[in-house]
């Protein structure tokens, strides 16, 4: 009993872990739903931007009357960029809130399981039952997580930072390249170890 | 408090006086005073939503044009009514001030005078004008935003059209009625959206001439040199007057654009210019941004917003 002592903590660190994996992702999954229509409004500000920029507008007689309009115009569209910027910063924040989270909880089934690597054979290591998972397994499975996370949010951070008014085509590409990034990470990363480990936490 | 009151009596008497012989400025002027005389809710009522009625609106308030449209406007509004009828019913007035924190603080007046009444009503007026353009503001862009789709679409099928059956007169007449009466049921549409806005615009006007009046009142009352303590807290009455001429200039010209675009909008091919049209009538850009900073200052200066 005193030999499985160690392998439980380490077990009962990882019960703890996982809901809370569980919970963050729901929480990075709506926040990147709700960038969407922000990326999809900046977009359509930089196609504004860009039909105004096209035009002259002193070419057009009914809009003579208003000489200084397509300055104003610019200026009140480009306050609008901010605010939507404004916004999907606070997304941004989110996502990174996220992110620490989940290693910090990740760090923390670490820290025990190594206090106890030593007491834990590495046969009890490796072992796996129908139910549950080797302990190595899930390790292995909350640092992929831990990094997809990472990787996901530092290719976010970057494209947002790349946003620069006088590149107005690719403020237009935006929401494509944001679903970009979905795409080509490994999507059900989260679900499918959330799967491998219910019946262990259910255990 | 007795004093106080004779005071304002004798102002309201030189409003009165004043009034027909001011011609327009006069005439709304007694328009206006006699909105004080709107029904009043009974006592009892004023109780209610004394505490609501002015921290309720903030919430709403600057941010309920984009989204919440109509529904928290009307609301807003009808608080306000009672709010105001409330301020301006001398009885109840005793009981706003002790429940207001400002009044209890620094009485500065026991009681308003009319002329603060007066401005203090217009602050509200701004407000609530300003609530509704936003909200028109929205429906209108809607409706330019179908034009502007329709248009798109009609112009691709005619040029699908044009390039199947080149010679085909017949063709053409057919889809020409349908094509302008959708895309008229839109302009009309837009057309009494912009009806809307000019009648506000209208009114925002004559909130700034009412302001002048009540400053031209306080010149004639006070002459030169002699000292005029400020309506509410710091701002001299002109000042009103400076920044009502300054938004509702604003609005005016946006107005003026507005109309450019409804007159201009059907009929231009440009997809650019199409375009920017629709976000002129969405970006509003002669309504300038500090034009909020004047509107929340003159409800702070009057004492709408708390301190």
């Amino acid at each position: 009993m005193t030999q499985d002592q160690p392998l439980l903590a380490v077990h009962e660190a990882l019960r703890k872990c996982f809901p809370v994996v569980e919970e963050q992702q729901g929480l990075w999954q709506s926040t990147l739903r709700d960038s969407q229509p922000l990326l999809a409004s900046l977009s359509n500000l930089a196609e504004q931007l860009q039909a105004a920029h096209n035009l002259r507008f002193e070419d057009v007689p009914p809009l003579r009357a208003f000489p200084d309009l397509k300055e104003r115009l610019r200026r009140k569209q480009l306050a609008a960029g901010d605010t939507v910027l404004d916004k999907l910063g606070e997304r941004l924040a989110t996502l990174l809130k996220v992110r620490d989270t989940v290693s910090r909880h990740v760090e923390q089934v670490l820290e025990i399981y190594e206090q106890h690597a030593d007491s834990i054979g590495i046969d009890a290591l490796l072992q796996a039952s129908v139910v549950s998972p080797s302990v190595a397994d899930m390790l292995e499975w909350l640092q992929d997580i831990e990094r997809h996370y990472r990787n996901s949010y530092l290719k976010r951070k970057y494209l947002l930072s790349s946003i620069q008014w006088g590149d107005l085509a690719n403020i237009q590409a935006l929401p494509k390249a944001w679903d970009q990034i979905s795409e080509d990470e490994h999507q059900s990363l989260v679900q499918d170890t959330l799967l491998n480990v219910s019946f262990f936490l259910e255990e | 408090m007795r004093a106080e009151g004779a005071a304002e009596g004798r102002e309201r008497a030189q409003w009165e006086e004043r009034g027909p012989g001011d011609g327009v400025a006069g005439q709304r002027g007694r328009g206006r005073v006699g909105d004080h005389r709107r029904p009043r809710p009974p006592a009892g009522f004023c109780q209610a939503p004394q505490g609501s009625g002015i921290r309720a609106r903030p919430a709403g308030a600057g941010d309920a044009g984009a989204g919440n449209g109509g529904e928290t406007g009307g609301a807003t509004l009808r608080r306000r009514v009672y709010l105001f009828s409330q301020i301006c019913d001398p009885l109840c007035f005793f009981y706003s001030l002790s429940a207001n924190p400002l009044g209890s603080t620094t009485p500065r007046k026991p009681v308003l005078s009319v002329s603060a009444r007066k401005i203090k009503d217009n602050a509200a007026d701004w407000h609530n004008l300003i609530l509704k353009w936003e909200a028109l503001n929205d429906t209108g862009f809607a409706t330019a935003n179908n034009i502007a789709n329709l248009k798109t679409r009609l112009w691709s099928e005619d040029a699908a059209e044009l390039q199947s059956s080149p010679a085909s007169g017949e063709g053409a007449d057919k889809t020409l009625p349908e094509y302008s009466k959708e895309l008229e049921t839109l302009c009309e549409e837009l057309q009494t959206t912009f009806d809307a806005l000019a009648k506000i615009q209208m009114k925002m006007e004559k909130l700034s001439s009412t302001t002048k009046g009540v400053c031209e009142l306080e010149n004639y009352h006070c002459g030169d040199g002699r000292h005029r303590p400020p309506l509410f807290h710091t701002w001299p009455t002109a000042h009103f007057y400076e920044v009502s001429r300054q938004l509702s200039d604003m609005y005016q010209k946006e107005l003026l654009l507005k109309r450019t675009v409804i007159e201009e909008l059907a009929h231009t091919t440009d997809h650019d210019l199409t375009l920017s049209y629709l976000s002129m009538w969405l970006h509003q850009p002669f309504v300038e941004t500090n034009s909020k900073l004047l509107l929340e200052s003159m409800l702070l200066e009057t004492g709408h917003r708390a301190l």
